[in-house]
């Protein structure tokens, strides 16, 4: 009977169950903190990303402002339209500004080099490849893999 | 004596397990901790660890949301808790002389509640525990992530059970069961 009828023995059970719930929740926004801190404590650079609809008409999204560590993919998204497709090899962009992917035509991505002024294909998935700082993208609608003109 | 205890992990355990099932949506909202702490409370922590295997040797191998024999292990382990320490509790309640419990509604409603969180914040460390050390490779990890939302529903969910259900369902075992109760002298 004394174990539940002796006030201290409530009043510590009460601090106990209070001070658990208070130091998981805090462990918990303490690990949310952290992890959103990791995500955003990227230093702030600019890309430029085109996009060529393959029929003579190209546009410019110049200065487009990520983080570093952001893929290809994640800043794509930001100026365009994007529609995409999640298959055995990754993130598959199938439509750009509701141009998208028929027959043998599709989208293509190339990344300027910054010596030679050329586009070079871009080997890795789109959102495995991670954008360097002023580093000039294209998106190229074609039916073949020739670098954009 | 020996049927009794016998009928009542059954029961306790039907109880359980059906409740379990009838509430699956309702994720870490059971009311298999609390059938698990009574039947512990009034028979002893035996009868309180078998109705606690009991329920996950059914609800853990046919279990909608899936089965793993790590996870499976470490709920069924971390379940005894509720039986043993109902039984422990149970024998300093339960007075040799007397029938049932015997303290204020409102006094023993509050003990029970703050129990039952205590014993829920047991449970879900250990499993969590063994989840993120098998999932995240990362104890410390499991044992956070773990307790919000899921935790924090099984806490608070537990705590209304035990506050709001021990007092009734403990003086209707007794009566119903009386002279089988641990620590009583009745016939």
């Amino acid at each position: 009977m004394a174990l539940i009828t002796n006030k201290w023995i409530l009043l510590s059970m009460f601090l106990a169950c209070w001070s658990l719930t208070a130091t998981f929740l805090a462990g918990f926004y303490w690990l949310k903190y952290t992890d959103i801190v990791d995500r955003i404590t990227g230093a702030l650079i600019y890309v430029n990303v085109g996009i060529d609809y393959g029929n003579g008409t190209r546009e410019w999204h110049n200065d487009t402002k990520a983080f570093s560590g952001v893929t290809l993919f994640d800043v794509t998204k930001q100026v365009a339209n994007v529609t995409y497709q999640v298959g055995l090899y990754g993130t598959e962009v199938v439509g750009i500004n509701n141009v998208s992917k028929q027959g043998s035509f599709g989208w293509t991505y190339w990344a300027s080099n910054s010596t030679s002024r050329a586009w070079s294909i871009v080997w890795e998935n789109v959102d495995a490849h991670r954008v360097a700082a002023n580093e000039t993208f294209m998106w190229y609608y074609q039916n073949a893999f020739n670098p954009p003109q | 004596m020996k049927s009794v205890k016998i009928a009542t992990i059954a029961v306790l355990a039907a109880l359980s397990i059906g409740t379990n099932y009838a509430m699956i949506s309702l994720y870490n909202v059971k009311l298999m901790d609390f059938f698990v702490f009574v039947g512990g409370f009034c028979f002893g922590p035996a009868v309180g660890m078998l109705t606690g295997i009991t329920s996950w040797v059914v609800y853990g191998t046919l279990n909608p949301v899936g089965f793993d024999f790590r996870i499976w292990f470490a709920t069924m382990f971390a379940e005894l808790l509720y039986g043993v320490v109902g039984g422990i509790v149970g024998r300093n309640l339960i007075s040799k002389e007397a029938d049932g419990l015997k303290v204020k509604v409102g006094t023993a409603s509050v003990f029970f509640g703050m129990l039952g969180m205590l014993l829920t914040f047991a449970y879900d460390v250990i499993t969590n525990a063994v989840f993120g050390y098998f999932w995240y490779q990362s104890i410390i990890l499991g044992v956070i992530v773990g307790f919000v939302p899921f935790g924090l529903a099984h806490v608070l969910s537990n705590a209304f059970f035990f506050g709001l259900g021990c007092v009734p369902v403990i003086k209707v075992i007794n009566n119903l069961a009386r002279g089988s109760v641990h620590g009583s002298n009745h016939k």
